[in-house]
């Protein structure tokens, strides 16, 4: 493939695209730090429905979900001045701004107490109607399914559950009967395995 | 190929962005993180790798209600913050006047907490105060304290050693001022962290060396409530407070049974 061909190629636009999207972001981020409200909401508009949607698959619970959001978006108004680009993108920053504080309620709360989040253990490398829960079409989603593959479909599971669906240690090992033991074995492995595959891809 | 020990440090860092990394785990992790660059790069490395199962999602808006209710409370801490600065520079100009003997001192202190606002003159005095470190909030607290101490006159409500326990943020939750000869402790809550209606936070005393923990009792739970407890030990005795998240009526155990999330460093004040 040429320089040229590449420089036109889907994905290249898609990673151009996606860096464009993300300045936008950083922008706006960086604003919001200086007490700009307009652009505070448009950051609000460009990520909330992203955001919104990790925390209601991760909650089970609109109304959990919404007050998550909430408390989320407070927290980066306070703590916008933190965010430094160079340690990363401006829109995983959010995401893990608002992950650590759904996972903080999942902490507070007993939210697990609930039948329809049973999983069979005769089918632990399903999710449900959705064995990867996440869109193609991104370089690093690809990269991330690739290096997924190569886990056992019990080890991916239990990594791809917690990190979705914030289960603990302790529910997966209830949920998929196996010991606690196995459970923290497999994803503390299959950690390292996703780590020399992605490192590969780098 | 990582050495057994970064392979260590690579699947706690995972863990942590996976979110199965609970409890005490979890809290002693963060704590590793605020110093830890080379933790910290690690955990970088997991959101970065795993961020396309978040990001790249079926997306759902949000109901219309939320981001009203989002600029609702940024605008109710703004006033929040406005109203203590205000009743803090009134205080502290009220002691510069009178000599300012019996003001308590944990109102005083009220002005070191420090939450972000925006937007109005008092913002950049918050701006200021927000970008102190740890060790200057606390400093300029204990000499607010030794300030104010001077011109008392009975030793028995004189505190002797002050602590702010902070949140990851950095923000003041309770301020605490103790006495060590009449073993008075008194806590002002600033901003405590929202309980379930079957929780506490109850504040321990740390021993040094490893010599375990003495429980204080629970604390105030209503901003701008102030307590008194009585001391267990001398906070000479103590490396720090610490305080961890129980049921409703405390530990049961002689020990902490919840997280310890918060800790407050024990500053000596000088008093004359």
């Amino acid at each position: 493939m040429t320089t040229e061909s590449a420089q036109n190629s889907p994905s290249t636009l898609t990673k151009d695209s996606s860096n464009k999207a993300d300045d936008n972001l950083i922008e706006w981020i960086k604003a919001s730090a200086s007490g700009d409200e307009g652009a505070f909401k448009k950051l609000y508009d460009a990520t909330s429905p992203q955001l919104f949607a990790m925390l209601r698959r991760l909650l089970i619970s609109d109304e959990l979900a919404e007050e998550a959001l909430q408390e989320s978006f407070v927290k980066i108004w306070n703590n916008a001045s933190e965010y430094q680009p160079q340690n990363g993108k401006a829109r995983t920053w959010l995401t893990s701004i608002t992950r650590n504080h759904g996972i903080d309620t999942l902490r507070k709360r007993n939210i697990r107490e609930r039948n329809d989040l049973q999983m069979d253990p005769q089918d632990v490398g399903e999710h449900p109607g959705n064995p990867m829960p996440f869109a193609l079409g991104h370089e690093n989603s690809e990269r991330l399914l690739l290096c997924l593959d190569q886990l056992s479909e019990s080890a991916r599971s239990c990594v791809v559950r917690s990190y979705c669906e914030g289960f603990s240690h302790e529910e997966l090992s209830d949920q998929l009967q196996r010991p606690i033991g196995t459970i923290k074995s497999w994803i503390r492995r299959s950690l390292l395995t996703l780590k020399e595959c992605l490192n590969g891809y780098a | 190929m990582d050495t057994p020990d970064e392979q260590w440090w690579d699947a706690q860092a995972g863990e942590y962005v996976l979110g199965t990394l609970r409890g005490a785990e979890r809290d002693v992790f963060e704590k590793i993180l605020k110093v830890d660059q080379e933790a910290f790069n690690r955990v970088l490395f997991w959101q970065q790798a795993l961020s396309p199962m978040s990001e790249n999602i079926d997306e759902i808006e949000p109901p219309h209600y939320v981001f009203p209710k989002i600029t609702a409370q940024i605008q109710a801490q703004q006033a929040q913050a406005k109203a203590s600065v205000k009743a803090a520079l009134d205080d502290t100009t009220n002691n510069s006047a009178t000599g300012g003997s019996t003001t308590p001192l944990t109102n005083t202190v009220v002005k070191t907490s420090p939450r972000r606002r925006r937007s109005s003159r008092s913002n950049r005095l918050w701006k200021g105060l927000t970008t102190l470190a740890t060790a200057a909030t606390i400093a300029m607290a204990a000499l607010l304290v030794n300030t104010l101490n001077q011109p008392t006159s009975s030793a028995t409500t004189t505190a002797d050693s002050i602590s702010i326990v902070l949140n990851e943020q950095k923000e003041s939750l309770w301020v605490l001022s103790a006495n060590s000869d009449t073993r008075e402790l008194h806590i002002t809550a600033l901003n405590p962290p929202t309980l379930e209606a079957h929780q506490s936070h109850q504040l321990w005393m740390v021993k040094p060396d490893d010599a375990g923990v003495t429980s204080v009792g629970l604390l105030p739970t209503t901003a701008g409530t102030t307590t008194t407890l009585t001391l267990p030990m001398s906070t000479n005795e103590a490396k720090l407070f610490a305080v961890s998240l129980e049921v409703l009526t405390g530990s049961a155990l002689a020990v902490p049974t919840g997280p310890v999330l918060y800790t407050g460093s024990i500053i000596p004040v000088q008093n004359p």
